[in-house]
């Protein structure tokens, strides 16, 4: 025994890191942050409050960078105001002739980000609503060129939204155009990835994608990216498709939130399957 | 006298640890953000030596977890693991401004900057469709890179208080 508490003591430092390295590891596959709860809201609300606080700082590379892409978007909102200008007289005259519905409006709730978060490469943003204006966790937010990503967390003043630029995001979405169905995801570095598109399919560079509505979690026919490239990967059955999103995450300052939550049932039902799914992939 | 170089370690954690999440905006640069936590790690483990550095590690990551939205467990595995690199470089019986005053103290944060961030991009990108190496050559590198940068300034102070002792 005392030889055993002897080489103990000597290895310490191995023996200590290896625990240490087991509880880790049991933390990591026990789940995410979100579901700490009560903890989370109350330091939500105070990171939502410091980085208020100081959200006058500016980053001078990101002022340059906005600088020069604003300068950019002016001379195409220029070009686009001439077109538009005509379109919208056409456009006006086609809804008069077909006698269209106005397309009904999503319950909107406008948001200043106040931070933005970037923990190496996953992006969080921090807006200035919370649950006493009746945001709540898997809200889904936009801006006016598409999706933003989900609320993740949120306290009584304060939410985080997840970002499409993460590791867990998962969109499932439709291309306009040919209508296939498929899932959205990062590829780590500045664009997305549409998956699941078999190569039977026709893919065309510069087709819209959009949420297709077949999962819960987010809302359909909000657009995410424009299709930037198609690839043809002998090793695959399907198309490897680059998205580039619509949506400039750098230099978001005002976003809107769709208050409305998934019907609870279809949702319960869909984390349950993914639930099992997990499972048997644990092997469990 | 221990106890309030812990405890001025403890501080200086948290205060780190706030600034990564209040400001990492602000000190990102192409989206890259140094790990300022890992420059504390490393001068616990050249001051205080391997086992006080790898229980340093291991707590202020789960702080950085708890606070920051990342997944809870993976900071504390890899500042724990940069803890317990870098307390193989420990000089038993050397001064604070000794150990971080001197170019390896540098050198330990870019060597453990590359590991620690080895092992995160590995957890990070395994279960998504992301290509590790070329995640790791884009984002580690330049993080390492950044951080082992911010290292310098430490270094400087230290050395130069070390000077003006001599």
């Amino acid at each position: 025994m005392q030889r055993v508490v002897e080489w103990l003591i000597r290895y310490r430092e191995h023996v200590v890191t290896t625990l240490l390295s087991v509880i880790a590891i049991s933390l990591m596959s026990y789940g995410n942050v979100t579901q700490l709860g009560g903890f989370r809201a109350l330091i939500i609300g105070g990171l939502g409050m410091l980085q208020e606080a100081f959200a006058w700082i500016p980053n001078p590379v990101a002022l340059q960078r906005e600088n020069r892409a604003l300068r950019q978007i002016n001379m195409e909102l220029l070009q686009e105001t001439m077109v538009l200008r005509r379109a919208g007289i056409e456009n006006e005259q086609l809804r008069r002739m077909l006698a269209l519905r106005q397309q009904s409006r999503l319950p909107l709730l406008s948001a200043s980000v106040i931070g933005k978060t970037v923990f190496r490469t996953r992006q969080f943003i921090t807006i200035d609503r919370g649950t006493t204006s009746g945001v709540r966790v898997g809200m889904n937010v936009i801006t006016d060129a598409g999706l933003v990503g989900t609320i993740v967390g949120a306290s009584s003043n304060y939410s985080i939204v997840q970002t499409l630029f993460n590791r867990d995001v998962r969109v499932s979405a439709r291309i306009v155009s040919t209508r296939d169905e498929g899932i959205i995801v990062w590829d780590g570095f500045e664009y997305l990835l549409a998956q699941n598109i078999p190569k039977s399919h026709r893919v065309n560079v510069g087709d819209t994608v959009v949420t297709s509505g077949l999962s819960t979690r987010f809302v359909p026919e909000i657009p995410i990216g424009i299709i930037r490239s198609v690839i043809n990967d002998p090793n695959s059955m399907f198309h490897r498709i680059t998205v580039e999103p619509n949506v400039e995450f750098w230099r978001l300052e005002q976003v809107f939130v769709i208050m409305q939550l998934p019907p609870t049932e279809h949702a319960e039902l869909e984390r349950s399957l993914q639930k099992y799914i997990e499972q048997r992939m644990r092997g469990k | 006298m221990i106890m309030k170089e812990y405890g001025l370690y403890a501080v200086l954690a948290l205060l780190t640890i706030l600034v990564s999440t209040v400001a990492s905006n602000l000190l990102s640069v192409g989206g890259i953000t140094p790990d300022l936590l890992l420059l504390v790690v490393v001068a616990v483990a050249l001051t205080k030596g391997q086992f006080a550095a790898i229980i340093f590690g291991f707590a202020s990551g789960l702080i950085f977890d708890l606070i920051s939205t990342d997944v809870v467990g993976s900071n504390a595995l890899v500042k724990m693991l940069a803890g317990y690199v870098a307390g193989f470089f420990w000089r038993e019986g050397s001064t604070v401004s000794e150990s971080i005053g001197s170019l390896r103290y540098v050198t330990v944060t870019l060597l453990c900057a590359f590991v620690h961030n080895a092992v995160y991009y590995l957890l990070y990108t395994r279960p998504a469709d992301i290509p590790f190496v070329e995640f790791y050559l884009k984002n580690g590198v330049a993080a390492a890179l950044y951080t082992t940068a911010l290292a310098l300034l430490p270094y400087f102070y230290a050395s130069r208080r070390r000077e003006e002792g001599a």
